[in-house]
């Protein structure tokens, strides 16, 4: 049987996991992945307001048949989110408590990572049988919001990991 | 979405054969080749912001340089490396 395999946000300094496989992920100005309207990111003065980073991880509830390979995150090319809204993406592989950045450095264009040019989360074997639990790098995500932005909640966007399994 | 097994055979080749008794069986076989052809789930978990999210699961065979990709209704045949 198939691997069944979840999506999981990572917070605080010991990286409690929420699964959000079908669950909103709400980037705020905050270190939490409840979905609410709370810290809100706000952008004044020409400034560019930075949200706490997402810190999501693929894992695995059941073991997949030999193992898992070839893990990637990507998204539909196009950012949706609308005017003044960018977001970032990194690939890291050890885990360290979300933190809200003051520049982009070091991230990419998250809408640059498409199924044709993948972010990869690990290439070679990344879970074998008979273990389960996180696996691949993080997604590490951090959403950009500038005055030229509108107000409210923007429009909802597709984020999709892949991985090769046998 | 269809469920398959992967199972090495004794001659070296590779089958796969779908786990739904009520699905027409699809079964493909690859002569033996060593590294030169696998069988794999190529799968993905598609995360849509107002918190749906959908699964999408191709079988690929490879061959050399060419790859079946399977949906269970429609067959790609390409070198081209896809993703769902």
């Amino acid at each position: 049987m198939a691997a069944t395999i979840k999506i999981v946000e990572k917070n605080g300094a010991g990286g409690t996991q929420t699964d959000k496989t079908s669950g909103e992920i709400r980037f705020k100005q905050a270190d939490n992945a409840t979905v609410d309207n709370n810290h809100r990111l706000v952008a004044a003065d020409g400034s560019t307001c930075y949200s706490v980073e997402k810190w999501l991880r693929l894992k695995a509830e059941t073991a997949p048949s030999v193992d898992i390979t070839n893990v990637r995150f990507y998204t539909d090319g196009a950012n949706g989110f609308g005017t003044g809204i960018g977001l970032y993406a990194k690939a890291v592989a050890s885990y360290s408590q979300p933190a809200q950045p003051n520049s982009v450095a070091g991230y990419s264009n998250a809408f640059t990572f498409t199924s044709a040019a993948a972010l990869s989360l690990g290439a070679g074997v990344q879970l074998a049988n008979p273990a389960t639990g996180e696996f691949g790098d993080h997604a590490v995500l951090c959403m950009t919001i500038g005055s030229t932005a509108g107000p409210g909640l923007t429009a909802a966007e597709t984020l999709t990991f892949s991985y090769d399994e046998t | 979405m269809i469920d398959y097994r992967i199972t090495p055979q004794e001659d070296g080749s590779v089958e796969a054969a779908a786990n739904d008794p009520w699905h027409v069986p699809r079964v493909v076989v690859l002569p033996p080749g060593g590294t030169d052809g696998r069988i794999f789930h190529r799968r993905a978990l598609r995360h849509h912001g107002d918190g749906r999210s959908e699964e999408v699961h191709w079988l690929v065979a490879e061959l050399g340089e060419v790859r079946a990709y399977y949906d269970g209704e429609n067959l790609i045949l390409t070198t081209q490396d896809l993703y769902p």
